[in-house]
């Protein structure tokens, strides 16, 4: 079922709106008494109704308007949810009178049959198949059709975000146009032409050479400063700090980057004082790592590049420097037309005015002028020997000269679509563009406008250029497949492409599988196959890895509470938002590529870290900033999704944890049968709560409520079991209260509802592998839900059933399902 | 993020200023947003919202009033609002949570979401102003209006950007009365004429498209064949703005420009004034921060920022009482002007313009971001009190609660801004 969301998302009264509606539209209801009672109507009277029907409704389910005859698809989804909860032993719950054995096989197999005879003829009802770009499916269509590169530069910046269902952005039903979204349209189709044309400007390559002078040329600092950033001979410049909001090393000399392209960016730096004479703690650094160098790209036209982080900015590298050692460091990062390259130091002191003072009164009481304290001073009001800068013994990162070299020649290779207006070219913009060939009228609306753009008195170019922007914005490019035209029957193969492109890459089909398209042979399972296994090698697929991972494990969740800054400085000072992020990520994609069991998933030995997030999970001897797989320690708790920090942050609110909102999590995403939402209208309880301290005691006295009871046996326990992680994923033996004493042990013992019991979520984890073929089952229906831009439900249901098995008998590898789902009917015949 | 140069275009000799909104992006997300005429007389007249931003904050005991309720004494600094008191309400205790950081976050006064932190809200860190101003779409030739004195402004766009400010009084008064010279009309006409041909174009694309679809796409398809026409209707009026003369005034600007800061900000107010009066627009942010050179007041001979780290200096304290006393001071003229002005036959402008005034620094000498000084007036609720919004059971009432009454007392159809927790209680 899936009309029901996550706990925190707003509540969808889809259930209430729907239960309402069967009552309306089946005529027949179980109470007739002139009909004969089916045997299925009769154990839904016998077994369901007393709790479901017309005097309580639990959980919002009302079953007593079912008929026998399924002829909407409300009633098909409610028979459905019936029979899983049947089939799945939850229902009727277990301290009811159960029925006979024999009976719920009968049950099961008639409902069973009736919902496949409803799958057939509801089948074509209204599947809609229309489903416009999503933000990020936009981006990438632009930068693969004009060739564009897209670092800074973004045409969807000011577009709505786009709705998200379960997780998903990419549901078509869901993803409105709206007249705003078609001003965006219209305003980003000529930025992006307008940028395609800037990028192919040629411009005599430049060589400069920036000094210490022409970075700063201040020579000394007479008072505490946040902003430590000195020039004291002339040959080099010191950064001594790392606040993010202040100062950066740019040198306004350096107009800017003549065109679009590839630079070298040679910087001689080297980093001084990393061992500090001061006492550990006197500046808030690590002594034992290097000292880093971070190059950032930005645009000074949208804010004085010098002076702190703007919108613009684009981490480009964060490299290590040697100590008392000056090294050339090489980049080749791109600049946009006019953008700068400035320099950070990475992992410096912060908040530095108020160490500096500190360490000036014990250290260096010789360098204090009368107004070293006045901050608005800015002149020296004596002349020293010594100055604060000059003897500050505290790291610092020393840059001796920067070489920007470029624009690189550009990679002629591609075709430019937009350099040469002809009819051909128009052809081919129109090819790409519409992603199959334009039809005969199609061509000819485009070369009219084309001429009225030439009467109207535009240069052939100019011409050329504003009706490709008008391609931009015809719903033949906006939405991802555009339905079949009758006479042409290679059109299904090249929705076929578009379909699988956008679901590998999340963006347009290359040039080969366009041809592939065009041969006719693409719906042909071996081609269909060697495409998908072309474009899984394809660095595109990265697209895949990280929307369905946002999509599925709602890991866009994350920061949307940002954990609290006092009680999680590590989440802020070791930024390990983004890297939690990438450890997911490159888990999912290793699973993919290795074809490894999904299995990993719910527990797995290994996992990506770099040396923060092994930090954070307490995992000895990783050194450096990059990832690498590293093999779990036996005893370790953190095996599989449910050990990572992103699906432990994203199910917190940022500053303590809910099993409730973890349960639910898993019941969602792991196990396929989440909870629906608490009802409505009922009168929110009062429990009392006085007494009651740790967060268990607080449920337990939910649990005493009957009605809660319920839904809360299936989420808390698991709940629990996580409790061992805090809300950003640390681990911990026991709770913290504010002012962060250790009080109480955290208790992660449980029972789930089929009566095994668990004592941490290690033996938790072991117990989710028995249900490894529900997890089988919901994998595959997020995955089709990505696949086909759409939310997958009864219908799908033998689909889904027959991927699962096949996948069983294969291994379960990840890639094995995402090519069984390619080769499943319900992709490719659609 | 690329910023919008296109848009550049529009600077420069001082007609027309550097506003997103005026053409492009923003259009009205509600269908019902009513029809508009040049001249509103026939309508309703509609709602109006003035945001006023000080960088550096009111000090907190002249401001908050002893007493809550109907009956409490305006302190120092509200007592030039005394012939206004049953126009305003004072609120205290409300605050952006989890926001802190002094003056970094002092940014987020009008939307109680850091920047930096945008990208992790749907709506980005959008302020309040311009969530209305989107609401009033091209309804009036200016979506919306962005002030900066001495510094920048305090309206941030739904994508994280900060609105870029007018700091010249001619550059206001331009484009309140200055004809658009016709080169840039044409230009402009130009961009819109092109536009409507590529929707035109794309519309038979569409309808073509739409002789193919089974039923279900149809319903989508239409989506698209109404953003269409929604587009077309704004670019119509966007178009019709450009050869609608601009208002007429009779209003001056001193032939010697101003130099003090004093005098830029009455100036400023007089302008606002005349903004609201025209419906050359309906929303106006203006963010105040500190003076370069004269500052104009009398008795005071140190900086702006810092007096504000008065560390209870008595010394201190009376010049940052004269500064920010001039400020209120300017409210309430500013106040009064508007309620002396008719909007329609039976209420004022200040009837139909919620002022919220007040700053993102709750106290400036110790940098905090609790306890915002918050005053808002006008808008045709019922004022005259002092609200307290004390930390109920650790449970603190966020600033956006009183964002989104406003909001949705402008006609904007929504039940959450920013940080909100609910609509704010207590104030109708």
């Amino acid at each position: 079922m899936h009309k029901f969301t996550l706990f925190r998302e707003r509540p969808r009264i889809a259930f209430f709106v729907f239960a309402m509606t069967c009552a309306s539209l089946v005529p027949a209801s179980i109470l007739h008494a002139d009909e004969p009672e089916t045997q299925s109507l009769g154990y839904v009277r016998t077994h369901c109704l007393r709790c479901h029907g017309e005097e309580e409704q639990n959980a919002d389910r009302r079953f007593d308007f079912l008929d026998d005859e399924i002829s909407d698809h409300e009633s098909a989804e409610l028979w459905q949810e019936v029979l899983d909860a049947v089939n799945r032993g939850e229902m009727p719950p277990e301290d009811e009178p159960q029925p006979s054995s024999q009976e719920t096989t009968e049950f099961v197999s008639r409902v069973t049959r009736n919902l496949k005879s409803a799958r057939d003829s509801l089948s074509t009802a209204s599947q809609q198949r229309f489903r416009r770009f999503n933000r990020q499916e936009y981006r990438n269509t632009i930068r693969d059709l004009l060739g564009v590169n897209m670092d800074s530069f973004d045409p969807t910046n000011t577009f709505p975000a786009d709705d998200r269902v379960e997780g998903f952005d990419n549901v078509g039903e869901h993803l409105v146009l709206s007249g705003y979204l078609m001003q965006c349209y219209l305003e980003a189709a000529s930025q992006s032409i307008e940028k395609a044309i800037q990028s192919r400007q040629v411009v005599t390559p430049i060589h400069e050479t920036l000094r210490a002078n022409d970075f700063s040329e201040r020579r000394f600092l007479f008072r505490p400063e946040q902003n430590f950033i000195v020039n004291p001979t002339g040959q080099y410049v010191d950064v001594a700090h790392s606040d993010p909001d202040l100062a950066r090393l740019h040198a306004r000399r350096f107009r800017g980057a003549p065109a679009d392209g590839y630079y070298t960016i040679r910087v001689k730096a080297e980093g001084i004082h990393r061992e500090h004479p001061y006492p550990r703690g006197a500046l808030n650094v690590d002594r034992d790592e290097p000292i880093k160098m971070q190059i950032i790209a930005t645009d000074p036209k949208l804010a004085r590049p010098g002076s702190g982080q703007n919108s613009s900015d684009r981490i480009v590298e964060t490299v290590p420097l040697a100590d008392h050692e000056p090294r050339v460091f090489e980049f080749r990062i791109w600049l946009d037309k006019g953008f700068v390259p400035v320099i950070r130091y990475a992992n410096g002191p912060i908040n530095l005015r108020a160490s500096l003072v500190r360490l000036v009164k014990k250290f260096h009481p010789e360098t204090q002028t009368t107004n070293w304290l006045d901050v608005f001073s800015t002149e020296p009001s004596e002349i020293l020997d010594v100055w604060i800068s000059g003897a500050y013994e505290g790291p610092r990162l020393r840059v001796h000269q920067m070489d920007i070299e470029g624009p690189e020649p550009r990679d002629s290779s591609k075709p430019d679509l937009l350099a040469n207006p002809s009819s051909q070219s128009l052809v081919e913009f129109l090819y790409r563009a519409f992603r199959r060939p334009p039809l005969t009228s199609e061509t000819a609306r485009y070369e009219a406008f084309y001429q009225s753009r030439i009467d109207g008195g535009e240069s052939e170019q100019a011409a050329f250029t504003t009706t490709c922007q008008a391609i931009l914005c015809s719903p033949n490019f906006l939405y991802v497949e555009t339905p079949p035209d009758p006479g042409q029957s290679e059109d299904k193969n090249y929705r076929l492409a578009s379909r699988l492109s956008y679901f590998l890459w999340s963006s347009m089909p290359d040039d080969e599988l366009l041809r592939v398209a065009a041969s006719g042979k693409l719906s042909e399972p071996k081609t269909l196959l060697a495409q998908t296994r072309r474009m899984l090698k394809d660095s595109r697929a990265e697209a895949l890895v990280e929307n369905f991972t946002n999509s599925w494990l709602h890991l866009h969740e994350i920061g949307s509470m940002p954990p609290d800054t006092q009680k999680f400085t590590a989440y802020y000072d070791r930024q390990l938002e983004p890297l939690m992020r990438r450890e997911t990520q490159l888990f999912f994609a290793e699973v993919l590529h290795d074809n490894l069991s999904i299995e990993h998933f719910i527990d797995s030995d290994f996992t990506f870290v770099n040396r923060y997030l092994a930090a954070h999970y307490g995992l000895p001897n990783v050194q450096g900033d990059e990832f690498r797989r590293v093999t779990l320690p036996e005893e370790s708790l953190r095996g599989g999704l449910l050990g990572h920090a992103s699906v432990l942050t994203a199910t917190s609110n940022g500053v303590e944890t809910s099993p409730v909102t973890r349960g639910i999590w898993v019941l969602e995403n792991i196990l396929g049968s989440p909870p629906p939402p608490p009802p409505p209208d009922v009168e929110p309880l009062e429990p009392d709560i006085r007494g009651a301290t740790t967060i268990r005691e607080q449920l337990a006295k939910h649990r005493n409520v009957a009605t809660c009871a319920e839904c809360h046996r299936k989420i808390d326990p698991i709940g629990f079991a996580l409790e061992s992680f805090d809300p950003i994923g640390s681990f911990r033996r026991q709770y913290g209260n504010d002012s962060g004493k250790l009080v109480r042990i955290v208790d992660t013992t449980g029972t789930l509802p089929s009566g095994e019991s668990f004592a941490d979520i290690a033996e938790l984890k072991q117990l989710l592998l028995k249900q490894k073929t529900q997890f089988a089952k919901c994998l595959t229906e997020k995955m089709l839900t990505y696949a086909l831009g759409r939310e997958v439900g009864f219908q799908e249901r033998p689909a889904v059933e027959a991927i699962v098995d096949e996948l069983a008998e294969r291994g379960n590898g990840l890639r094995d399902l995402v090519e069984l789902i390619v080769t499943s009917d319900v992709f490719n015949k659609n | 993020m690329k910023p919008l140069n296109r848009r550049r275009m529009l600077r420069g000799t001082g007609a027309v200023i550097a506003l997103p909104f005026l053409e492009s992006l923003s259009f009205s997300s509600h269908a019902n947003a009513s029809e508009s005429t040049a001249d509103n007389g026939t309508n309703a007249a509609p709602m109006r919202m003035v945001c006023i931003g000080l960088e550096y904050g009111l000090y907190p005991t002249d401001f908050f009033p002893q007493r809550t309720g109907r009956d409490y004494e305006l302190p120092r600094l509200l007592s030039p609002l005394d012939g206004l008191k049953s126009d305003f309400t004072v609120f205290s205790g409300l605050d952006h949570p989890g926001i802190s950081g002094g003056h970094q976050a002092t940014h987020t006064f009008l939307s109680g979401i850091r920047s930096s932190q945008a990208n992790q809200y749907p709506e980005g860190n959008i302020t309040v102003d311009q969530k209305a101003a989107e609401h009033v779409g091209a309804q009036t030739r200016y979506q919306s209006m962005q002030l900066g004195l001495g510094g920048g402004g305090v309206s941030w766009s739904r994508n994280g950007v900060e609105i870029p400010t007018i700091d010249r009084l001619q550059t206001m008064f331009d484009a309140l009365f200055q004809e658009t010279p016709q080169s840039k009309r044409t230009r402009q006409a130009g961009t819109f004429a092109v536009n409507r041909s590529i929707l035109d174009v794309v519309g038979e694309d569409a309808a073509a498209l739409k002789k193919r679809v089974s039923a279900g796409d149809s319903t989508k398809l239409d989506e698209y064949f109404t953003s269409i026409r929604e587009v077309e209707k704004r670019l119509e009026q966007s178009a019709a703005w450009l050869n609608k003369p601009k208002a007429k005034t009779n209003f001056k600007l001193p032939k010697t420009p101003p130099t003090s800061f004093t005098e830029h900000v009455a100036l400023f107010y007089d302008l606002m004034k005349l903004a609201l009066q025209t419906d050359s627009t309906r929303v106006i942010s203006m963010a105040i921060h500190v003076w370069k050179g004269d500052s104009g007041l009398a008795g005071v001979t140190k900086g702006y920022h810092d007096l504000s780290h008065h560390g209870r200096d008595e010394a201190k304290l009376d010049q940052l009482g004269i500064i920010e006393r001039f400020h209120t001071a300017q409210l309430a003229r500013f106040l009064g002007s508007l309620k002396e002005t008719q909007a329609a036959d039976d209420a004022s402008l200040l009837d139909r313009t919620m002022v919220l005034f007040g700053s993102g620094l709750g106290n400036a000498s110790s940098h905090s971001n609790r306890n915002l000084p918050l005053l808002l007036a006008g808008g045709g609720f019922q004022h005259g009190e002092h609200k307290e919004y004390s930390a109920d059971a650790g449970a603190k009432t966020p600033a956006c609660n009183l964002y989104l009454l406003m909001l949705q007392r402008f006609g904007v159809e929504s039940d959450r801004f920013g940080t909100s927790t609910g609509t704010l209680e207590g104030l109708r």
